[in-house]
């Protein structure tokens, strides 16, 4: 297996085309992560949410972290970790042109309609869902990828083919 | 419709899934990778190789995995798992843990396949998170 650095571009790439990732928040040195789908740009990931606690403690602590990663096997495989800072994109009215471009950027994405505030609130959850955008500001972006190298493609092939578990140690 | 998921079906989904992102605090910021693990006695096992992750949680044990069974946009389980980083030393537990691994993950490289014959340089970490807490939420 070969494991690369992507390059910048690479990792903007690669987050464009998946959309879909895990955020991890931090509070009181505890993490907490939870899956997302968002658009990017270069500069920012914009998200649709509805207020819960990500959101509380994004606003407690606004340092922030997404993984995006594409596993086809162990050997085979990518994942982007963005660092950065949480941005609210606020109902007020100097917020109107971000929350458009942020629109405009989600719609594009087949999936992002999943409007939480449409659908009635979580079974055994109490607050009442509230539509909200935010952007995450890039700060750190870094990526590797992992190729297998020929020998170990032609093992997987040849495990596929065979038996699903060839290549375990025996028990005994 | 989200529904929340108990802990016993939390556990279930952690234990039937075998690659789950692990999160972890650096400076004060959480800092998320994916890792390969297994499950067992309410314990996530895994291995890496030295690097920020393990210097984070040498010094912050508190550590969560986040697994996720997603069909589509609407129809999803998350499960989040939080718990305490614990580094397996004992030469004996780790070649047996490492043993574990290699079962569950048959593609591992030649390296650590080799690693496993004689337990284990100890430049591959071995370590354990003890599940104190899960949830999770679904969406059907």
């Amino acid at each position: 297996m070969l494991v690369q650095e992507m390059t910048t571009q690479e990792c903007h790439q690669f987050l464009k085309q998946i959309g879909f990732g895990r955020l991890g928040c931090a509070r009181k040195g505890q993490p907490y992560i939870v899956p997302i789908y968002f658009a990017s740009d270069e500069k920012h990931l914009y998200c649709f949410s509805t207020f819960g606690q990500k959101i509380e403690w994004m606003r407690e602590n606004p340092l922030v972290c997404v993984e995006a990663d594409e596993v086809v096997n162990q050997l085979h495989w990518k994942s982007v970790v963005v660092l950065g800072k949480y941005e609210e994109l606020s109902d007020g009215p100097h917020c109107t042109g971000l929350r458009e471009y942020a629109l405009e950027l989600l719609q594009r994405r087949a999936i992002w309609w999943q409007p939480a505030y449409v659908a009635p609130p979580p079974k055994g959850l109490t607050e009442t869902p509230q539509p909200l955008y935010y952007r995450i500001h890039i700060n750190e972006i870094t990526g590797h990828k992992a190729i297998p190298d020929s020998f170990e493609e032609l093992g997987v092939k040849a495990a596929a083919q065979v038996r699903p578990n060839a290549g375990r140690p025996s028990a005994g | 419709m989200f529904v929340r998921i108990d802990e016993a079906e939390s556990r279930s989904l952690l234990s039937t899934l075998l690659v789950g992102r692990l999160g972890c605090i650096v400076d004060g910021g959480p800092y998320v990778v994916p890792i390969n693990y297994y499950f067992e006695d309410g314990y996530v096992y895994s291995h890496s190789l030295q690097g920020l992750k393990i210097s984070a949680l040498r010094e912050n044990p508190r550590a969560c995995l986040q697994v996720d069974d997603v069909e589509s946009g609407t129809e999803w389980r998350s499960v989040l798992a939080f718990g305490k980083y614990e580094e397996i030393t004992k030469p004996s537990e780790r070649s047996q843990i490492l043993g574990k691994l290699l079962q569950h993950f048959p593609l591992l490289t030649p390296v650590e396949s080799a690693i496993v014959e004689d337990a284990g340089p100890l430049s591959v970490i071995v370590f354990r998170i003890r599940i104190e807490r899960i949830s999770g939420v679904a969406e059907e």
